[in-house]
């Protein structure tokens, strides 16, 4: 096994077995419930699809659910001092930042399975009506776009706890990238390019899982999310790099 | 051989380290002595490559530990000044994540850790958390940690810092076991306790090697003493050999 490997086995054990790990994926679950309910009743007597709105109410909680595992991924390892004995270990800067990349990740994959098995569970109990309009196929894509957005936020998520040494700021940085700023750009766009602009109410992030979901599947989501992901990640390792050499 | 030629490292405008230059040889152990502030941890992290020096070098062989950094952490021991340790884990599974991240097979790794269990007296310990050990216990895990692997270069950054008598005769019998293969560099404020082990001091103020000294062989106690106020600044003129050059 790599010594990427080994890191994140180590980080993979330690989330799971904290009670925080629990915590965390149970508020995410909880609000992203309470989304799906809140829009499946707006869009009560009209024409509802399921998979959209059930996207929709995903996305909009995901920042959170990522903001929360990675905030202790460095930050926790600055302020204790492990930092310095793990990167006098024989592994690459690279290799440190995949492997907390990649148990946060898995955390935040962790609280998505579930928060598909819920309404795939609940929802034929409570509405054949709506379980019927759970294709397999829609809920898919979506799944699939949540995925690509969750290791974004992923990756933003372990840049800002590197850069910071106190878990609470890490997360208001990463939620402030991860919210504000896409809004702010939509907002921009609109603005000052109006024939552009989309006819997208909220969240950006939200709408393109919705429509994904939907059948709406675009590649130019697919190609930023994951050149994103990489950018952050590679900007995470220059600044594991810089560190090294400014701590003092 | 382990060379260190001339190094510098600021911090700002202030001067952490001072084209500071010697050589420790496989089997010998170097005390490194001063004040608090003189710049002895620096000089460490510096030893291990975790701080980049301005100007200068660390040579193992002839090259340059800066060259190839993954390659020099494979067979170095390092122990920072805060014995940082992941407090969550239990000993025996952090020594195992500390040998496998640095390289050593399963096998080797169980066979080491009881090597290094007997030979730092934790086998009472092992199954305990490390956030639950006392001062001396945590020091001997990290010592553990440092020589897991069998080092070739060995930096403990004041390793002895409040242990009690025993725990401190043990940990210094331990680095004089380890130090039969290895170049040992060690810092601390205890002049008596290191004179049991060192077989050459320096002493470092304001960045600089003011004074080097191989241990006496003779009167003991009048030599510790003596070299106590040099590092205290109390005597000038010690009669101890000084290095050429003043700073070296």
């Amino acid at each position: 096994m790599t010594a990427g490997g080994i890191l994140f086995r180590r980080e993979a054990r330690t989330a799971f077995a904290s009670a925080s790990f629990y915590v965390q994926v149970a508020a995410f679950l909880a609000a992203s419930g309470w989304s799906l309910v809140d829009a499946l009743r707006r869009g009560e007597g009209g024409f509802v699809q399921v998979p959209a709105l059930w996207a929709g109410s995903v996305a909009f909680w995901l920042p959170f659910l990522s903001a929360l595992a990675t905030m202790r991924s460095f930050s926790v390892e600055r302020a204790s001092g492990t930092l310095e004995t793990l990167l006098t270990a024989p592994i690459r800067e690279s290799q440190v930042v995949l492997g907390k990349f990649q148990s946060a990740f898995l955390v935040g994959l962790a609280g998505l399975a579930l928060a598909v098995l819920g309404p795939a569970a609940v929802l034929p109990r409570l509405s054949p009506l709506l379980a019927a309009g759970l294709a397999a196929g829609p809920l898919v894509i979506g799944l699939a776009v949540l995925t690509l957005q969750l290791a974004l936020w992923t990756a933003v998520g372990i840049f800002f706890s590197l850069a910071w040494e106190q878990q609470a700021p890490a997360a208001a940085c990463s939620l402030f990238v991860c919210l504000v700023v896409p809004l702010a750009v939509e907002a921009a766009v609109s603005a000052w390019f109006p024939g552009v602009s989309v006819a997208v109410v909220g969240f950006p992030a939200t709408a393109w899982a919705a429509d994904a979901a939907s059948g709406l599947m675009a590649l130019a989501p697919v190609v930023f999310y994951g050149a994103a992901t990489w950018v952050f990640l590679y900007l995470t390792t220059l600044l594991l790099e810089a560190r090294q050499i400014r701590t003092g | 051989m382990f060379e260190i030629r001339q190094i510098v490292r600021r911090f700002g405008r202030r001067t952490a380290l001072d084209g500071v230059s010697f050589d420790v040889a496989p089997g010998e152990i170097v005390g490194v002595l001063g004040a608090n502030g003189a710049g002895k941890s620096t000089l460490m992290r510096v030893l291990a490559a975790y701080l980049q020096p301005e100007s200068g070098d660390v040579l193992l062989d002839g090259r340059s530990v800066f060259a190839d950094k993954v390659a020099y952490y494979g067979i170095l021991g390092y122990l920072p000044e805060r014995c940082p340790l992941y407090d969550e884990m239990r000993v025996g599974d952090y020594l195992t994540f500390r040998g496998r991240l640095r390289g050593l097979t399963g096998r080797r790794t169980a066979r080491r850790i009881k090597d290094v269990t007997v030979a730092c007296g934790l086998s009472d310990v092992i199954r305990r958390s490390v956030g639950t050990l006392s001062a001396g216990f945590r020091r001997r895990v990290g010592l553990a940690d440092a020589i897991i692997a069998q080092p070739r270069v060995l930096l403990l950054d004041d390793p002895f810092a409040g242990l009690d008598v025993s725990h401190a005769h043990a940990l210094r019998q331990t680095v004089a076991a380890t130090s039969v293969r290895a170049a040992v560099v060690l810092t601390g404020h205890d002049v008596a306790g290191m004179a049991e082990i060192c077989t050459r001091f320096l002493v470092l103020r304001e960045g600089r090697l003011v004074l080097a000294s191989r241990a006496a062989e003779g009167d003991r106690g009048a030599w510790v003493q003596t070299l106590s106020r040099t590092v205290a600044g109390v005597d000038e003129d010690t009669g101890l050999t000084a290095l050429p050059g003043g700073g070296g």
